[in-house]
């Protein structure tokens, strides 16, 4: 389980990390950096990880307290940045950041959640 | 002002991520919770699944009103409100209903307050919506306070509701009395700002300031006043 949680945390740390770049981005371009969205996708990656990770625990015999709620995070958790990123893609706007950041900032409160029911 | 591709591209994008996140997380929540523990607290998480339909239609409301029908969405905005302060309220007042928080308890508190922002900041867009509704600083600070008025209007209203008709406390009145004394006066302060601004005539000064005497006067003066050209 060690292992798991510290996913989780790095997950917590690197989507905050991924919604103060969108707010940097509004405050200094206005627009939206192509950079974010690589970092966006390497947020996917990590938290893609902790979900297979997740799943792997689950299928080894471990049950959460709650697993319904438990595995609804881990799916949703893989769900939100995908969405986010693609239904911004073709707009560069300054207002496509807070997309952004609302789906980073989700993400990093789901990962909480799912340290919390594990 | 609104750009002319504005149907694609501001605010409202980032308002129906977060109504979409809010309409999956409530309905979610409430649906595991009624299948597996219905009886646990049943009031709290029929209510949660009440929250989930709400951000639904206002997700929905949001994107008819970029494409410029706003109505649907004023009235759900309004809806919302209302709920999160009628529930807000109730959870403070019958602690025994809710032996487990809804999205809704104690104004959104679980979710950060976003429940209590969001009507506010999606009512607060839909002004931005009306071309005719733009003006300068003084107006669109009239607008908000406007609002804010009629919004606190609400509150007491619901607090006045639970204390007298239900006879379930004073809290919602505690809250939202002296929040709505602080509205009151900044909403005077800027309608005589405004009245100076927009050299209104001594009657129309005086019935916008008296406005902010019954509940939601303030709305009703500010659609009067946006109609006959005196906010411009």
């Amino acid at each position: 389980m060690a292992a798991l949680d510290q996913i989780s945390w790095v997950v917590v740390g690197y989507a905050v990390l991924v919604a103060l770049a969108a707010g940097w981005s509004a405050y200094r371009w206005r627009e939206r950096p192509p950079w974010l969205d690589s970092l966006a996708w390497m947020l996917e990656g990590l938290l893609v990880l902790r979900a297979v990770a997740g799943f792997g625990v689950l299928l080894s015999g471990h049950r959460p307290d709650e697993v319904s709620t438990h595995v609804g995070y881990l799916i949703a958790s893989v769900c939100i940045v995908p969405l986010a990123v693609r239904s911004v893609q073709d707009d560069h706007g300054g207002w496509s950041l807070g997309v952004v950041a609302v789906a980073a900032i989700t993400v990093a409160v789901i990962s909480v959640r799912i340290v919390m029911t594990l | 002002m609104t750009p002319p591709d504005a149907g694609r591209s501001g605010p409202h994008q980032v308002l129906l991520v977060v109504y979409a996140v809010f309409t999956l997380s409530a309905g979610a929540r409430s649906l595991v919770q009624l299948a597996t523990r219905a009886s646990e607290a049943p009031v709290a998480y029929t209510l949660s699944l009440g929250a989930a339909v709400t951000y639904a239609l206002g997700w929905f409301g949001i994107r008819r009103a970029a494409q410029g029908r706003t109505r649907f969405a004023s009235w759900m905005l309004w809806v919302e409100l209302g709920g999160v302060l009628a529930v807000g309220t109730l959870s403070l007042l019958e602690r025994d209903w809710f032996p487990d928080a809804s999205v809704w308890s104690d104004y959104g508190i679980d979710y950060g307050l976003v429940p209590a922002v969001l009507p506010v900041a999606g009512l607060l867009w839909l002004r931005t919506r009306d071309p005719d509704r733009a003006g300068n600083g003084t107006v669109a600070a009239f607008r908000v306070v406007a609002l804010a008025e009629a919004a606190s209007w609400l509150g007491l209203l619901t607090g006045m509701f639970f204390k007298y008709v239900v006879d379930a406390g004073a809290g919602g009145v505690h809250v939202f009395g002296p929040l709505h004394g602080v509205v009151f006066l900044s909403y005077v302060v800027v309608a005589a700002l405004t009245w100076h601004d927009r050299r209104w005539s001594w009657p129309v000064g005086v019935v916008a300031l008296a406005a902010s005497v019954p509940p939601f006067g303030t709305l009703v003066f500010e659609e009067w006043a946006r109609r006959s050209g005196r906010l411009r």
